[in-house]
C-alpha cells in the first residue's frame, strides 16, 4: 500500500526533493523533529485537561444561575409591567421640559393620584430645588472670602448669574 | 504489514493513542513534510507548520469519519496549516501578489537549505509564477505523485478544475523552461 513507505523509500523521497529541487534538510531532521512533536503533544494534552475539569465543575452550576438570574429579570418585569399609555403619562409628567410647569403636569394625572402627585411635585420640585440653590448661595460667599478686594464685585456677578439664572 | 483501520481505531483509543500516534509519524511524517516545505518555501518554516499539523491531527483524530484514507485526511490539514501560515504571514507584512513571488523568491535562495544548480533554481522561478491553483495542482501531481482525486479531497476543487489548471501549468513551465 503506498501509504507504506520503507526506509528507504524515505532516503529516496529526500534524494528526489534534493536532485530535483535543490531542497535539503538538516542531519537527522526527522529523528528529531518526531521528537519534537511528541513532547509538544504531550504538552498540549497537559493543557486541555484543566478546561475540561473546569468545564465538568463548574459550567451547570454557573449556567443555571445565570438561567435563574435571567428568569427572575423577566418574571418581576411580568409583576411591574405598565401599560403604553401609563408609560407615556410617567414619561410626559416626570422627564419632558413641561414638568417644571405643575398646571401642565397635573393635566396627565388621574384625579385619583392627584394628591400623590401634589406631594411628589412639592417635594422634588420646591423644597428641593430650594434647598440645592441655597447650598449654592452659601458656596459662593464662603469662596468669596479667598477672592481679593479688587476682583469681588467680578465674582459676584459671574457666580450669582450663574447660579439663579443659568 | 500495518492496516489502516486497526491505526485509526488505535488513534481513537485513549489507552493506544501515544503509541499510535507515533506509528502514525514513522508512516506520514516525511510525506507531510515535503508537502509543507514546497508550500511554504524554506525549511524553518515547514518545520513550525510540520508541528501545528501533527498536534492539530492529534487533537482531532476523534473527529475523523473515514470518507477519504487517512493520508489525504492529514494531506488537508497540512495544506489548510500552511495556507494559514502564509496568510498571516503575508498579512503582516501587507505584501502584494507580485511583492509574496518575489520575496518566496528571495526567502528561497537565502534558506541554508537550498542548494539548487541553475536549472532548479528556474524551475522554482516558473512554479512561483504560476496562480495559486496552478502552482498548488502542479506542486501535489508533480512532486507529491498525488492522484487527482486525493487533491480534490484535499483542496476542495473539482477534479476537472484541477485537470484543467494541471494541463496549463505544465504548458506554462515548458514554454518558460524552454524559452531561457
Amino acid at each position: 500500500m503506498s501509504y507504506l513507505k520503507k526506509d528507504s523509500d524515505k532516503k529516496t523521497l529526500a534524494q528526489e526533493h534534493k536532485d530535483y529541487l535543490g531542497l535539503d534538510i538538516p542531519k537527522d531532521y526527522f529523528i528529531n523533529s518526531k521528537k519534537n512533536i511528541l513532547k509538544n503533544i504531550s504538552k498540549a494534552e497537559g493543557e486541555v485537561k484543566p478546561i475540561r475539569q473546569f468545564k465538568s465543575a463548574y459550567f451547570y452550576p454557573i449556567a443555571a444561575s445565570l438561567l435563574l438570574a435571567l428568569g427572575l429579570t423577566f418574571w418581576i418585569q411580568d409583576n411591574k409591567s405598565v401599560t403604553p399609555i401609563e408609560f407615556n403619562k410617567m414619561k410626559m409628567t416626570q422627564f419632558s421640559p413641561e414638568n417644571n410647569e405643575s398646571l401642565v403636569a397635573s393635566l396627565f394625572v388621574d384625579e385619583s393620584d392627584m394628591d400623590n402627585f401634589l406631594d411628589a411635585y412639592v417635594m422634588n420640585e420646591i423644597i428641593l430645588e430650594t434647598a440645592i440653590e441655597e447650598y449654592n448661595l452659601d458656596a459662593i460667599f464662603i469662596n468669596s472670602f479667598f477672592v481679593e478686594d479688587s476682583l469681588i464685585d467680578k465674582y459676584f456677578d459671574e457666580n450669582i448669574i450663574e447660579s439663579m439664572l443659568l | 504489514m500495518i492496516d489502516e483501520s486497526k491505526l485509526i481505531e488505535d488513534l481513537k483509543n485513549p489507552a493506544l493513542k501515544n503509541k499510535a500516534f507515533t506509528t502514525l509519524l514513522d508512516l506520514y511524517q516525511e510525506r507531510l513534510y515535503w508537502h509543507i516545505r514546497k508550500m511554504v518555501v524554506t525549511h524553518e518554516n515547514a518545520d513550525d507548520v510540520l508541528q501545528n499539523t501533527f498536534i492539530r491531527v492529534f487533537r482531532s483524530i476523534k473527529t475523523f469519519k473515514e470518507k477519504s484514507t487517512l493520508l489525504t485526511w492529514m494531506y488537508r490539514i497540512a495544506y489548510n496549516e500552511s495556507l494559514r501560515y502564509l496568510e498571516k504571514n503575508n498579512k503582516i507584512s501587507h505584501l502584494s501578489m507580485d511583492e509574496i513571488e518575489l520575496k518566496n523568491q528571495d526567502v528561497l535562495t537565502q534558506d541554508i537549505y537550498f542548494d539548487a544548480d541553475a536549472v532548479q533554481q528556474k524551475l522554482h522561478k516558473v512554479v512561483e509564477q504560476l496562480s495559486d491553483k496552478q502552482g498548488m495542482v502542479f506542486k501535489m501531481k508533480y512532486f507529491d505523485d498525488l492522484s487527482f482525486k486525493q487533491i480534490a479531497a484535499i483542496s476542495d476543487v473539482s477534479e476537472n478544475t484541477l485537470k484543467s489548471s494541471y494541463y496549463t501549468a505544465v504548458k506554462l513551465i515548458e514554454e518558460k523552461m524552454l524559452a531561457s
